[in-house]
């Protein structure tokens, strides 16, 4: 029996969140090819039209860095520090390749580090994605052709064309999985939520070692699971929204739920970034997916044109937020921001006005070290939060 | 809302560097210094003038139109130079930006920041401080910062902001199938930038002036370029911080007269020192390539302490000025400008030549200051400039130019061995700066390359005796 067989619905994405490699390795056994990504921006649609299974790189709080100092600088990114440091204690050996892109400066710069660092594996595969920064009509254009060389660069690999009638079938299953993913967060807006949001990092991160496909089909019995289970929480704890970088791990979760609070909503890039708006299906399916992945993913690193004021230049680039806010039915919001992280530290300020100033909600900035030692510390102040977030709800 | 911080303290000693040519003495007092007050006077007349982030490949357009400009990193390195910079880090810091987001930023955003609360330039800012921007121009090469620091400038001011998205091709990518993307979207790049400009002016871009602009800006280039190459002599005439204070007219006043001026002084002053063997100082005894990182402009004076113990900087990696792209092939003039700067951002992409290089199929980079760098490129450095140890700066606060230092020295190991100085601080924060832990660094490490130089020498007399023991057999 496989494991896909033992395990169903929360069970088994908490398994598969413990153990990533469980379904992966077994894959890998039947000669799928199983080929590494970082960040949202990925465009994991080609993979999927070629059978490929697109395997998440993400790091690990609870493992002290040792072995990257050797190759990235103590004032990289330590989110991407701590990934490279998994590898090269061997956590992703089951790789076949590596596909990097122009997402940050930290994304970008890991790519050669990665591929030197690995060059004993022999990858069959790497391919870098440039990606432009603007949003205009001619960086879609441009982007367009980035991602025609990488679909060329598949073709040429596994020997097979990519015709538009694959990428369209991977574009469907792909928006599939992020219409579940929502109906799955709807479930959030309840009081209490239906899942937590532990369960919901969980769930997540399940799906960033599985075929698509299969991620569907898991999504599915989780909805179906949360939805005929009992309330499992009393009504009226603090409804909390995190904006931040990852949530790779239930640490920050867990802290919110243990002071009677819960987080309802996320923004970040291993959340609802990744599955807030579908592609679009265009007679080009490049035009779409170009489209998507460079407009839609509400990340800190694109840049839009704007004209008007400052107090309408902050509306117009965090008004999603305050729908969330509002939809999530949110009381506070904690900015979870990995240290050195240069794009988000230099929204976090406006992000910290709208959200107090212009909704009037209580605002925690967390610099996240990306070390678990830091704990103590940051549970005394998720409570002391979480005891504001009451009062100024109280208050109202 | 935070108290405003205390007044900048101007009157601080200085700590930059003695400099070799008497050309780069000049560049800061007689030209950059101008750059604030011409940009002051200039927005006292009503002409509206740009903050512009270097690199963004703007310069030309600018002054094609008459826009008068400063570049906030410039202004940012005179602020720590001149010790000024600790109350405006303060400044940013307390309104929630990291401490260790890049310190020009932070110095940039807490000057502004003062200014807002104030009404008025704080008092006693280096060089009068930057006038009021009626537009900001970002970009997006080299570091994220290029366009986020902007976008976090606009709480403190009311005006435009255009990011130009400056491309470079990925080390990885095969060139021949992917500039042609790269030169289309640059010239739309730069075209959507003139067509922002005009709105915002009111003006209409005068190509022909653009293509004159772009002559003097070439011709500086090559000056300066054709300079660099001279630094190859023994003894080395031009000191890197000559170049940092040389680089910045290049950088920050490209495409005017006296910038061209001043190339042609400094290319000829620096031929009359290697006709007559000037050195930078009387006896040098180990060349060093400053191979990663920015400098710390808090302290530039350690460049001179390297010099007291014999051991002279001949060559750089930030700061770079380019091989100037060809004029003969101009057409377009936008086109032109875009492709320039794809072969900006190309050249140091230098495919393997080196045998050990390519027979591991190795053709290894990353990002070294800001650009893309292949292992091949910095061999060429080396050996050009005959350099016999390498010296890295790893900053907190600039990834961009931090990233790949240690990534480097471990590539570079497996083809040449050189005694390498990895040393740390900031770029502009000095808060944990300490020059005593510097120097004995830098003494320990002088100390190696002595051991180095003596073992080279001593395997270099056993070969030779080994040799003369063959022939004699
Ligand atoms: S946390 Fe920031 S710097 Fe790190 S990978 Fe994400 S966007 Fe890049
Ligand atoms: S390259 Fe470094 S110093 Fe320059 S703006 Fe970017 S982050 Fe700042």
């Amino acid at each position: 029996m496989s494991v896909k067989e033992m395990q169903k619905g929360l069970a088994y994405a908490s398994q598969i969140t413990s153990d990533r490699e469980l379904r992966a390795r077994e894959l890998k056994a039947s000669g799928t090819q199983i080929i590494g990504y970082f960040c949202c921006s990925v465009p994991l649609e080609f993979f999927t039209a070629v059978g490929i299974v697109p395997y998440r790189i993400l790091g690990n709080i609870h493992e002290p860095i040792s072995r990257a100092d050797a190759y990235l600088e103590t004032s990289m990114c330590a989110f991407v520090r701590s990934c490279l440091d998994l590898s090269l204690k061997g956590k992703y050996d089951l790789l076949d390749g590596m596909v990097g892109i122009h997402a940050c400066d930290s994304i970008q710069r890991v790519y050669d580090v990665w591929n030197y660092c690995h060059r004993s594996d022999n990858y069959k595969y790497t391919h870098f994605i440039d990606m432009p920064h603007v949003v205009r009509p001619a960086s879609i254009i441009f982007f367009k052709k980035q991602l025609g060389f990488f679909k060329k660069s598949l073709e040429v690999y596994t020997g097979k064309a990519i015709s538009d009638a694959d990428l369209v079938k991977a574009i469907q299953l792909h928006n599939e999985n992020r219409k579940l993913l929502r109906r799955l967060y709807d479930l959030r807006k309840n009081d209490p939520p239906l899942l937590s949001g532990s369960e919901a990092v969980e769930v997540t991160l399940a799906g960033m070692s599985l075929p698509v496909q299969e991620y569907n089909k898991l999504l599915e019995e989780v909805i179906a699971e949360v939805v005929g289970r009992k309330p499992q929480w009393p009504t009226g704890g603090s409804r909390i929204l995190v904006y931040g970088t990852l949530m790779d791990d239930t640490t920050l979760t867990e802290l919110v739920e243990s002071a009677g609070g819960h987080v309802v909503i996320d923004d970040s890039c291993t959340g609802s970034r990744t599955f807030w708006h579908d592609v679009q299906i265009t007679a080009d399916p490049l035009d779409g997916l170009a489209k998507h992945y460079l407009d839609d993913i509400p990340c800190p690193r694109t840049y839009r044109d704007f004209e008007g004021s400052h107090r309408d230049d902050i509306e117009a680039r965090f008004r999603y937020l305050g729908e969330l806010a509002k939809d999530f039915g949110v009381d506070g919001a904690i900015l979870s921001i990995v240290r050195f992280c240069d794009l988000k530290e230099c929204d976090a300020p406006d992000i910290r006005d709208y959200l107090q100033g212009k909704l009037g909600l209580p605002v925690l900035h967390l610099g996240d070290a990306y070390d678990s030692t830091a704990s103590g510390q940051l549970k005394t102040r998720v409570q002391a939060f979480l005891e504001m977030t009451e009062m100024s709800r109280g208050s109202n | 809302m935070a108290n405003v911080p205390n007044e900048p303290k101007g009157s601080k000693p200085k700590t930059t560097a003695t400099k070799s040519t008497r050309t780069a003495n000049l560049a800061y007092s007689k030209y950059l210094k101008k750059m604030y007050t011409r940009a002051a006077e200039s927005a006292a007349r009503g002409n509206p003038v740009a903050w512009v982030m270097a690199g963004a490949m703007a310069d030309e357009i600018l002054v094609a139109m008459d826009i008068g400009r400063v570049y906030p990193e410039n202004f940012a390195g005179v602020c720590a130079a001149k010790k000024g910079a600790q109350p405006f880090l303060e400044a940013a810091e307390s309104d929630g930006f990291s401490n260790v987001i890049c310190g020009y930023a932070r110095t940039g955003i807490g000057y502004g920041r003062m200014k807002r609360q104030l009404g008025a330039i704080p008092p006693g800012t280096p060089d009068g401080g930057m006038p009021d921007p009626a537009m900001l121009v970002g970009r997006t090469t080299s570091c994220d910062i290029g366009y986020k620091w902007f976008q976090a400038q606009k709480r403190y001011e009311d005006a435009p902001l255009h990011v130009i998205d400056v491309v470079m091709p990925p080390l990885a990518s095969n060139l021949e199938e992917v500039l042609p993307s790269y030169i289309e979207f640059q010239t739309e790049e730069l075209r959507a930038f003139i067509a922002f400009v005009e709105k915002v002016t009111g003006r209409k871009m005068d190509y022909d002036r653009l293509n004159k602009v772009v002559d003097i800006a070439h011709e500086s280039i090559w000056h300066y370029y054709e300079t660099h190459k001279l630094r190859r002599a023994i003894p080395c005439p031009m000191p890197t911080q000559d170049h940092l204070a040389c680089f910045a007219p290049g950088f920050f006043m490209l495409g005017e007269p006296e910038t061209l001026e001043f190339y042609k002084d400094l290319h000829a002053e620096v031929q009359q020192r290697v006709d007559e063997k000037v050195g930078v100082i009387p006896n040098e005894e180990f060349r060093l390539l400053w191979a990663g990182g920015l400098p710390p402009w808090h302290n530039l004076g350690i460049f001179n302490y390297f010099e007291s113990l014999g051991a002279v900087f001949v060559a750089e990696t930030c700061y770079n000025i380019w091989d100037p792209y060809p004029p003969g092939t101009r057409g377009d003039v936008v086109e032109w400008i875009a492709r320039s700067s794809i072969h900006h951002r190309t050249e140091y992409l230098t495919p393997p030549r080196d045998p050990r290089v390519s027979a591991g199929g190795l053709k290894a980079g990353t990002f070294l200051s800001g650009r893309q760098v292949s292992v091949q490129w910095l061999l060429d450095k080396i050996n050009d400039y005959k350099v016999d140890g390498l010296v890295m700066h790893g900053t907190m606060s600039c990834r961009a130019c931090t990233i790949g230092q240690l990534y480097f020295k471990d590539t570079l190991k497996e083809y040449i061995d050189l005694p390498t100085l990895f040393i740390e601080s900031d770029i502009i924060d000095e808060r944990n700066f300490s020059e005593t832990n510097m120097k004995s660094q830098i003494d320990s490490f002088v100390e190696s390359l002595a051991n180095a130089r003596k073992r080279k020498q001593e395997s270099q007399a056993r070969e030779v005796g080994k040799s003369g023991q063959t022939s004699k057999a």
